[in-house]
């Protein structure tokens, strides 16, 4: 007899959740009187029509990535992060501004100047990312309040902000849309990465790359290096990791800065990688789907690969819904996916709790 | 015919034999007592009779009949209550809302509980305001609202899990009386416990267990203390190498810590004795602060384990990274290699159990996660140690290990603090000691100063203002 022992560290709880949220909008699909197996067929097939298709899923890959790592850092440190929304929005609104007002101070005519440029925007939309975030963790080091709920209405705050600003100062003069003007066309380079080449021009570009590497990094800091340690430490038992001299307002501040980063990300991807612009309501949430692609991973970077490809069939499927469809909108889809977001973290939580006890 | 009969019971977990072959009877109207070590198979025998595990063969008779339960729900209707160790009250609910929840699935209206409550609080002389929130008790009180909500149950079998761990000599002294009490009105009492000294006091049978083995089931008058330790450890306990007089020639140093007022020795255990909840963790807090103010090296075992020393989620070595961080890191870059070797070297020192680096801290028992913690404090070779409660929860074996630890240390010329509520670990081990009595500190007093009499006196508060020493 062989014995197999592979030990899997893996709680099964969020994938159990995640099959019940499937089943249970399969039978809202019932009753909205239409065939479930074709709506799953067009859930989980329609990535693969076209390579335009699959080049958009690999975008919603991108986003959710960094959305989810924005989130699963500071949920190790023990903060639950919602605010990852209104950071993406902000950081996306400060790239467009900055993309077409940055190229005044450095020039656009050789190719350093349009280095320089593109790495300011990215820099100050990163800052703006950070700073966002660490807003949340003021409050919750020097005020005590629960980071939820210090998120929850920064997300509006910021979301509204930005809107505002668009609209009144950078609305883009040929477009009936609530959006901006384009950025200068010297910083949409990414329109002519090979990724984007390969993809039939969809939405996909070499952020995905960054993406990547990005959670590569992150498993290397959380394993390999000493703030790692601590965060992990901190989140898991905080009186303990205090007793041992690690700072409270340390993590807060490092847990929320890389969350801010990385949520600026998305953002980037969005106006650097894709529409070249701030459209208002760009985003399909992408911070709250982020933390179902980083409960679903349990946190784990590289996990976090697969679970945000899976989300990103899912939402591409569901924005097919509305086509393929007789009775099903897009709105619908957005429920089909809240009751999937419902159930994973229900399942999680639920679990969490019963092993504490 | 006895009351309970244990036949041939066995239990195994996977591989691991948990209890092998048990016979025990226990009669009706008497205190029997099972003793045995950390991981002996006493909590699994219990979990067995009240039906939270099931035997892997072997079976069981209640009152002459089979009794084989197979829920907790089980063992209540055969009227068998369990007082469990740690308590498992809701915190956040009044006393009275805690009972009625107890009782919220029986036919009894909160008038008859009322009733039924004074009237097992007469009985007994207890006082405490069931009006206040569960949270505002003090421990004995919340073990006695544990107690209590086993009583209204009315069982004729109570089983308590290690109930004086937690109490003070006095409350220790109350909560025997209270076992002949409960004996007197014609409860049967299964007591689990390792504190022989009790046991001797109480019972009327003993049953010992060792690894998995019982090694001895008998009337109370045939053992010993001595014997009884000898059959739990399965071995004769060694004589700890603690001699005073070879440290005239020192040249001890003093060490003063400021904001308590208090001078402490190297070359010197300094006990800190009381009962619980009289500043001991304000002790610990500015002594703590000061040291790492004045940049000592700092063994910390702390008051609670589970609080302030481990992280359950992460391996031994993972636990021992996080403690000693800055000696195993080059900018910022962790080291894990040279860790496992150390942690390796301090499994085997200290005979943690299993000896697999890799396991994670919450898989092990309490006492070897106890152990691990000291060896992990101890390993950077400090100047300063405080041992908080060093040995609770702990069996015999670690115990003898960890004491000879801090006494070789203090004779390495380290100043050691040793904190405990257990009066006599204190006594053993300490050269001077201080007392905490609300927030005060009484002494130090040198190890033969007081008579057992004072001590207890000035821990509850008798002498007060007057101390004439």
């Amino acid at each position: 007899m062989v014995y197999m022992k592979i030990k899997l560290n893996y709680d099964f709880s969020s994938i159990i959740g995640f099959f019940i949220g499937v089943a249970l909008s399969s039978i809202l699909v019932i009753i909205f009187k239409e065939n479930p197996a074709d709506v799953l067929k067009v859930l989980s097939g329609s990535f693969l029509q076209s390579k335009f298709d699959l080049g958009l899923t690999l975008f919603y890959t991108t986003c959710f990535l960094f959305a989810g790592l924005a989130f699963s850092i500071p949920f190790k440190a023990g903060l639950f992060h919602i605010g990852s929304e209104g950071q993406i929005v902000i950081s996306a609104m400060v790239a467009a501004i900055m993309g077409q007002t940055v190229f005044n101070f450095f020039g656009v005519v050789s190719a350093w100047q349009i280095a320089i440029g593109i790495l300011s925007i990215v820099g100050i939309s990163v800052l703006t990312g950070i700073l966002a975030a660490q807003l949340i963790a003021v409050f919750k080091v020097f005020k005590q309040s629960h980071e939820v709920v210090v998120a929850i209405m920064l997300n509006f705050i910021l979301t509204a902000f930005a809107t505002y600003v668009v609209l009144h100062f950078y609305q883009n003069p040929e477009s009936q849309n609530p959006e901006s003007g384009l950025i200068h066309p010297a910083y949409q380079n990414f329109k002519s990465d090979f990724i984007k080449t390969f993809f039939d021009q969809s939405a996909v570009s070499s952020f995905l790359i960054v993406a990547v590497l990005t959670s590569i990094v992150v498993w290397f800091f959380e394993n390999k290096t000493r703030w790692g340690l601590e965060l992990k430490a901190y989140g898991e038992n905080s009186s303990a990791a205090e007793r041992m001299g690690i700072s409270r307002a340390k993590i807060n501040f490092l847990a929320l800065g890389l969350a801010g980063t990385f949520s600026a990300f998305v953002g980037l991807t969005e106006v650097l990688g894709n529409s070249y612009q701030f459209k208002v309501g760009f985003s399909p949430s992408y911070g709250f789907l982020g933390i179902v692609v980083a409960l679903l991973a349990q946190g784990h970077p590289i996990g976090m690969l697969v679970s945000a490809f899976i989300m990103a069939v899912l939402h591409k499927g569901a924005s097919d819904l509305d086509l393929e469809t007789q009775h099903l909108t897009r709105d619908f889809s957005k429920v089909l996916q809240s009751l999937i977001i419902f159930c994973v973290a229900g399942a999680y939580y639920i679990n969490y709790r019963r092993k504490k006890s | 015919m006895s009351l309970i009969e244990f036949k041939n019971i066995s239990k195994k977990f996977g591989q691991f034999t948990a209890l092998s072959d048990i016979s025990l009877k226990i009669e009706k109207n008497t205190i029997h007592s099972i003793i045995g070590e950390n991981g002996a198979g006493k909590s699994t025998l219990v979990k067995i009779l009240v039906g939270i595990e099931q035997a892997s063969s072997g079976e069981m008779s209640l009152r002459g009949q089979i009794y084989r339960p197979h829920s907790a729900r089980d063992a209540f209707d055969h009227k068998i209550g369990l007082v469990h160790q740690h308590f498992q009250l809701a915190d956040e609910l009044t006393g009275w809302d805690h009972l009625k929840l107890v009782v919220s699935n029986q036919s009894l209206n909160f008038e008859d509980l009322q009733k039924k409550t004074n009237l097992i609080l007469n009985q007994f002389g207890w006082s405490f305001n069931l009006n206040e929130r569960i949270k505002t008790y003090s421990v004995g009180e919340q073990q006695r609202l544990e107690i209590l909500r086993v009583l209204i149950l009315e069982p004729e079998i109570v089983i308590f899990d290690e109930p004086t761990a937690v109490l003070s000599p006095d409350e220790i002294q109350d909560f025997l009386n209270f076992m002949f009490k409960l004996k007197e009105r014609g409860h049967t009492l299964i007591l689990i416990s390792h504190k022989l000294a009790e046991i001797k006091k109480v019972s009327d049978d003993v049953t010992i267990l060792c690894r998995g083995q019982l090694t001895e089931t008998a009337s109370i008058e045939n053992l010993t203390i001595e014997i009884m330790a000898e059959k739990m450890i399965g071995r004769k306990q060694k004589s700890i190498a603690h001699n005073l007089e070879k440290q005239k020639n020192l040249q001890k140093s003093k060490l003063s810590i400021q904001s308590l007022n208090l001078e402490l020795m190297t070359y010197e255990i300094m006990g800190v004795a009381g009962v619980e909840g009289n500043g001991q963790s304000q002790f610990i807090d500015q002594l703590l602060t000061e040291l790492k103010g004045l940049n000592y090296s700092i063994a910390d075992i702390s008051e609670d384990r589970y609080r302030f020393s481990i992280y359950p989620k992460q391996s031994l070595i993972d636990n021992f990274l996080i403690r000693h961080r800055y000696s195993f890191s080059n900018l910022g870059l962790l080291n894990k290699t040279a860790v496992r070797e150390i942690v390796n070297e301090i499994i085997i020192k200290w005979d943690v159990r299993p000896q697999n680096a890799d396991m994670l801290m919450g898989d092990l028992s309490g006492g070897n996660q106890q152990k691990y913690v000291i060896g992990r404090e101890l390993w950077h070779d400090p100047n300063f140690i405080l041992a908080a409660h060093p040995s609770r929860g702990v069996d015999i074996g670690a115990q003898e290990q960890i004491h000879q630890a801090l006494i070789n240390e203090a004779s390495l010329g380290k100043c050691v603090v040793l904190l405990s509520s257990d009066l006599d670990e204190i006594l053993k081990l300490s050269h001077r000691f201080i007392i905490l009595f609300k927030g005060r500190i009484f002494g130090p007093f040198l190890k033969d100063q007081l008579s057992l009499n004072q001590i207890s006196q000035i821990m509850n508060g008798v002498y007060e203002n007057k101390i004439e020493l």
